[in-house]
């Protein structure tokens, strides 16, 4: 046990430093300080609730912004990994490959707290401090769990685009699917047409099979300025039991590649 | 997962992992079963921004994202799960993003047609003024673009409502609004079919002998039916 502690952690402290060599948090530190200016240029011309307004824009924002670059660099980096030969490398190595797979998370996950803290710390100007508390840790939880998402993704078509849009169409449906759920059983549909009687089961079925994404980090907590730990448990509960499915594909797709 | 050649045998997978697949995907399943969806909740029109922050928003594109409002403002009451009747709505709040919608994009009928012919058949008089008085505002900034739908207002006031002041009054800036050729004669002449209703017969006589003498009515038909109609105000004044 003693040995596999510090694979993972090194690892883990790898990934953290490729990180900082991409110039990620170089990049998130030019966004928030641009997401600043924006705010204070919204803030300039609002004629009310301008603190509302800005918390609100600025959260949408850094919500969309935090989980794509995430992912991004989730499928970037374990990319220049496969190509680089790294891969084959290590498991070459007497190792069991969950090890390598919980450091990289670990390291993603490392990255996605920086990244969310940081984003967090801005919107404490506009905010009180116990909501963008809760802002945050959704945010971390949300972002986990799409670098789970993307892992999986990746380690099942191995080439950046698919990956990419898979993970792209992945998020915006598990964003939208509640609300589409309930375009699809509401007062406009027709329920003698057969086509929209078919959509509607794809769109049930679709929703037993994704996270409520759309439930995670909404900027009406900061726009209203409340929240409470009851708001975040469906949050934590969706996080834990969906990483764990993605941990498993990934996992799976892992153990069956070839070296 | 992946099924491309050269994969691993199953076998290969520790044995614990394949169960913890099945056994996680049973966990998301009975997860999205314990927690059904929310309730759908009606949400109020939310107050327009500024205009200079759609106009920042619209990077340089302000009829497409004119366009794309109104395409959302058309559809609030259809919110996810629910349908809200016209009455539900804040008309003041509603005329307000018209007038922003329009200020995006002048040339654009879309606020003007939505106003009138979609907002204003709400069976609330109260609502219905809100919206004719927001196409008589719109209206004399651009009458040759915009006079049907003042003509419509017209219809609104004079058949919707009931009003036949109003009907008179937007009748009459119509025509003032207009000159001859920028908008068709008949919907010009509309002020002289409401005094005739309200039984103003002198005045709508005096405007339907000025307009005849004018010589801005040249079509034989029309002028016919003019002169007829003249004879018929002339009858009904006669004691």
């Amino acid at each position: 046990m003693a040995e596999k502690r510090p694979l993972v952690r090194t690892i883990a402290a790898f990934t953290c430093l490729e990180a900082a060599r991409d110039r990620l948090f170089l990049i998130l530190l030019a966004v928030l300080v641009a997401g600043l200016g924006l705010a204070q240029f919204v803030g300039a011309i609002a004629i009310t609730e301008r603190s509302a307004l800005q918390g609100g824009l600025l959260g949408a924002g850094l919500r969309l912004f935090v989980v794509s670059i995430v992912c991004l660099f989730v499928i970037a980096s374990n990319v220049r990994e496969e190509q680089g030969r790294f891969t084959q490398l290590l498991f070459s190595l007497p190792l069991p490959r969950y090890r390598y797979y919980f450091g990289k998370l670990l390291g993603y996950g490392l990255v996605a707290a920086m990244a969310s803290l940081l984003a967090g710390m801005l919107l404490l100007l506009h905010a009180p401090w116990p909501v963008v508390l809760l802002w945050t840790i959704s945010l971390l939880c949300e972002t986990i769990l799409m670098a789970t998402v993307a892992l999986a993704c990746l380690f099942t078509f191995r080439n950046i685009l698919p990956a990419l849009s898979a993970v792209a169409a992945f998020y915006l449906l598990a964003r939208s699917i509640d609300a589409l759920q309930l375009i699809a059983h509401g007062p406009l549909r027709d329920p003698g047409d057969p086509a929209q009687r078919v959509m509607a089961a794809v769109i049930d079925g679709l929703a037993w099979l994704l996270p409520s994404l759309a439930r995670f980090t909404p900027s009406g907590w900061l726009i209203h300025a409340e929240a409470g730990w009851s708001d975040l448990s469906f949050v934590l509960g969706q996080t834990l039991v969906y990483s764990l499915l993605m941990v498993g594909v990934g996992l799976f797709d892992l153990y069956r590649r070839p070296l | 997962m992946s099924r491309g050649g050269g994969e691993r045998s199953l076998a290969s997978v520790p044995p614990a992992l394949r169960w913890l697949l099945p056994a996680a995907l049973v966990l998301q399943l009975s997860w999205h079963a314990r927690h059904p969806l929310p309730a759908p909740q009606a949400r109020e029109l939310p107050p327009p921004p500024p205009p200079a922050l759609l106009h920042l928003a619209a990077f340089g594109e302000e009829p497409v994202l004119a366009r794309v409002l109104m395409l959302w403002l058309q559809f609030f009451d259809n919110q996810p799960g629910i349908s809200l009747p016209f009455r539900t709505l804040d008309y003041h709040r509603l005329r307000q993003w018209l007038e922003l919608i329009l200020q995006l994009d002048p040339r654009s009928h879309y606020p003007l047609l939505a106003a009138i012919r979609l907002y204003a058949l709400v069976p609330d008089p109260q609502r219905q003024r809100v919206m004719v008085d927001f196409v008589r505002r719109e209206f004399p900034r651009d009458p040759a673009r915009r006079w049907q739908w003042m003509a419509h207002a017209v219809f609104v006031a004079r058949h919707r409502i009931g009003d036949l002041k109003l009907a008179l009054a937007l009748a009459r800036e119509l025509r003032l609004h207009t000159r001859p050729g920028e908008a068709p004669d008949w919907a010009r002449q509309m002020e002289i079919f409401i005094l005739a209703d309200m039984g103003e017969l002198e005045a709508a006589k005096v405007l339907l002998g000025g307009l005849l003498e004018s010589g801005a009515v040249t079509d034989p038909g029309e002028l016919e039916f003019l002169r007829h109609l003249l004879e018929r105000l002339e009858e009904r004044g006669r004691p």
